[in-house]
């Protein structure tokens, strides 16, 4: 057999080996070889699975006969959001952006939810939480507290994307192992490379994604997670008394999040499955992500309105667990301020005490 | 009472003349002071040895330095004792004697003494005798180094003869030198002046990096208070249970590699570089050895 030329994973160096070596030491480096995954990573290269993201279609079901017709649609003037009612609604303000609503129309068309989390806490609720909010926060502005112009609290039952998916993946790293030991002279640092290679599938449920143009994302993905456990079958019922939103993002268009979500999860649990190393690096993430089943739902969200200096902070919290969040205005005077007495406080406390230290004591 | 006189300059001349008769029949080993590596002039090389010369002869006790290239890997001190005995030196009575020992290659420096010496270089007699000569050793004055060891030798051991015992304070500057670059201030302080100095500036900027440190991370955690709005950008809620499985779960070891680097030595510490220890012939050595 003739010899077989490669390179030597550390240097790049080319090296040749007899058949039937085990190891061998470079000769540019001196890293010592292990012939074996030579030849593995040579089979290796060409058996990579394709990457691949998911799209969800969703055919969706259509209104009950006559159950749509005690809902209208309500218009907002000022940003135009439309909002999903029931008549008993009457005069009413947008949820998005308080202007007022005026009913447009009779409910029509659209897909009917496949289910709903009903709300479980109501507007007293979230507005203590509200309080509890501003609590403990040292640079919230005093006056934000003190004149809180809320100008509406709002349950809106906001329209969600629930995807479901498996996950096929191929995930590669290359790792190292440290060993050291010393002689009277010198230390010596052994490091050992290896390559990892983890394959596996993993499922995920309901991922959700907000099909709401006018409600923020990244609002929304701040009060997850719902307990799909209290989940309910649609019914015109659980509107009464609250808002609703159609959705006007479809469930092709925010398949993205979903496999952006999914993607990074699924990349975080392989990595979970090398351990032993003393460093880790990822050479590549293989996700092929397989469409499941997609579902049409509505979340309890309470929304609360509120401008300051002329700029508009918006709340939101967990219809259903109370997770309460949203951006709060900087003191950047207190701020200031705060900094600069800690700053004397520590400094002359610690050049006092350290100095004194030094002089009388060592 | 003519007699009297006549034998009194009798003794003293044979008193003088002593120390050249038994200086002339060593002729045969190195001088007490060798730089084979050339670091002194010769002229300086030249007062060294009438420097080393005097004070052995007038200790009756070996004083002598050597500067090497390379101890080949052996231990400093085993390599100080061995020269000393395989070049001769301690045999003036017997007496035994002292030699200080610097290898360029590494910066390694060895003082052993043996004999008469044990007794009069005691462990704190040979840290204030380091402390001495390593401070000029460390900015390369090696002239001023070999003085302050021959001469701080010759302190000790007067001081020894004379029943003295060793100043609580200040050591003996070797005359016609400046202070060494740190010295002991205070007996119970093993602090120089210059690392006191030093110590002060430190503390003072370290407490200040802190004074601004702590406080920003203080207002930045308070800053971040005022934000819940975040998007989430994994799924980790909604993994269906169990539904993990792992297919291929390789390990491949790849190549491994050695990196070798030397241990820094520190010279004041006691572990292995101080104390006692015996050399390649069996004669009982004392001393001391470090980088420098
Ligand atoms: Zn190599
Ligand atoms: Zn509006």
């Amino acid at each position: 057999m003739a010899l077989k030329e490669y390179k030597c994973p550390n240097c790049s160096g080319p090296i040749s080996f007899n058949p039937g070596t085990q190891e061998l030491t470079c000769p540019y480096c001196n890293s010592i070889i292990n012939i074996e995954a030579l030849n593995y990573m040579d089979e290796q290269t060409e058996q990579t699975p394709e990457e691949q993201a998911a799209i969800w279609d969703y055919d969706g079901n259509s209104w009950h006969e006559g159950e749509e017709h005690g809902l209208v649609v309500y218009t907002c003037n000022s940003c135009s959001g439309e909002i999903v009612g029931d008549e008993t609604l009457g005069a009413a303000t947008c949820p998005f952006c308080g202007s007022p609503v005026v009913m447009t129309a009779k409910f029509a068309g659209s897909l009917r939810p496949d289910l709903v989390i009903p709300f479980k806490l109501d507007k007293d609720y979230a507005l203590s939480s509200l309080d509890k909010h501003y609590a403990k926060k040292r640079l919230l502005p005093d006056v934000f507290k003190e004149n809180n112009h809320l100008e509406d609290v709002k349950g809106v039952y906001v329209p969600f994307w629930l995807y479901d998916a498996d996950t096929d993946s191929h995930m590669e790293y290359r790792g190292t192992k440290v060993r050291t030991w010393s002689d009277r002279n010198y230390i010596y640092t052994e490091t050992s490379h290896f390559q990892i290679i983890r394959g596996g599938a993993l499922g995920f449920d309901a991922v959700p994604a907000d099909g709401s143009e006018k409600v923020d994302d990244a609002l929304m993905e701040s009060i997850e997670p719902y307990n799909m456990g209290d989940w309910a079958g649609f019914n015109t019922a659980y509107l009464a008394g609250f808002y609703a939103n159609k959705y006007d993002k479809d469930a092709k268009e925010c398949s993205p999040r979903a496999n952006e979500r999914i993607k990074n999860t699924t990349t975080a649990e392989f990595r979970k499955t090398v351990v032993g190393y003393n460093s880790v690096r990822q050479v590549s993430s293989n996700v092929r992500i397989n469409c499941g089943g997609v579902r049409y739902a509505l979340f309890p969200v309470w929304l609360l309105g509120s401008t300051w200096e002329d700029k508009s902070f918006i709340f939101a919290m967990n219809g259903q667990t109370g997770k309460f969040v949203g951006d709060l205005p900087l003191d950047k005077a207190k701020r200031r301020r705060l900094y600069w007495t800690m700053f004397g406080i520590i400094a002359a406390s610690l050049l006092a005490i350290s100095q004194a230290y030094i002089a009388f004591i060592m | 009472m003519k007699k009297f006189l006549f034998l009194s300059i009798l003794l003293l001349l044979s008193c003088l003349i002593m120390p050249f008769a038994l200086a002339s029949d060593d002729d045969y080993r190195v001088d007490r002071f060798t730089d084979k590596v050339g670091l002194l002039s010769s002229r300086q090389e030249a007062e060294l040895i009438e420097l080393f010369n005097g004070i052995s002869l007038r200790q009756q006790f070996d004083v002598v330095a050597a500067v090497v290239y390379s101890l080949d890997g052996k231990n400093p001190r085993l390599y100080a004792a061995d020269y000393f005995e395989q070049q001769g030196f301690g045999t003036l009575d017997n007496t035994g004697g002292i030699i200080l020992l610097i290898a360029m290659e590494e910066r390694d420096f060895a003082f052993v003494t043996t004999g008469h010496g044990l007794s009069v270089f005691t462990d704190t007699v040979q840290e204030y005798l380091e402390n001495l000569f390593l401070p000029y050793l460390r900015v390369d004055d090696y002239f001023a180094a070999f003085t302050a060891f021959a001469e701080g030798s010759e302190y000790f051991l007067e001081e020894y003869s004379s029943g003295g015992s060793l100043p609580a304070d200040n050591l003996p500057i070797p005359p016609g030198m400046d202070a060494p670059p740190f010295y002991p201030t205070n007996p119970d302080s093993s602090l120089t002046a210059e690392e006191r100095r030093n110590l002060h500036i430190g503390a003072a900027v370290v407490s200040l990096v802190l004074a601004f440190a702590i406080p920003g991370i203080v207002v930045a955690v308070w800053t971040r208070q005022l934000k819940s709005v975040r998007p989430k950008d994994t799924a980790c809620d909604y993994i269906r249970r169990g539904s993990m499985s792992l297919n291929v779960q390789r390990d491949i070891f790849l190549y491994r590699n050695v990196r070798r680097t030397a241990k820094s030595q520190n010279s004041s510490s006691g572990g292995g570089s101080s104390g006692g220890f015996k050399s390649s012939s069996g004669g009982s050595f004392s001393g001391r050895s470090g980088k420098f």
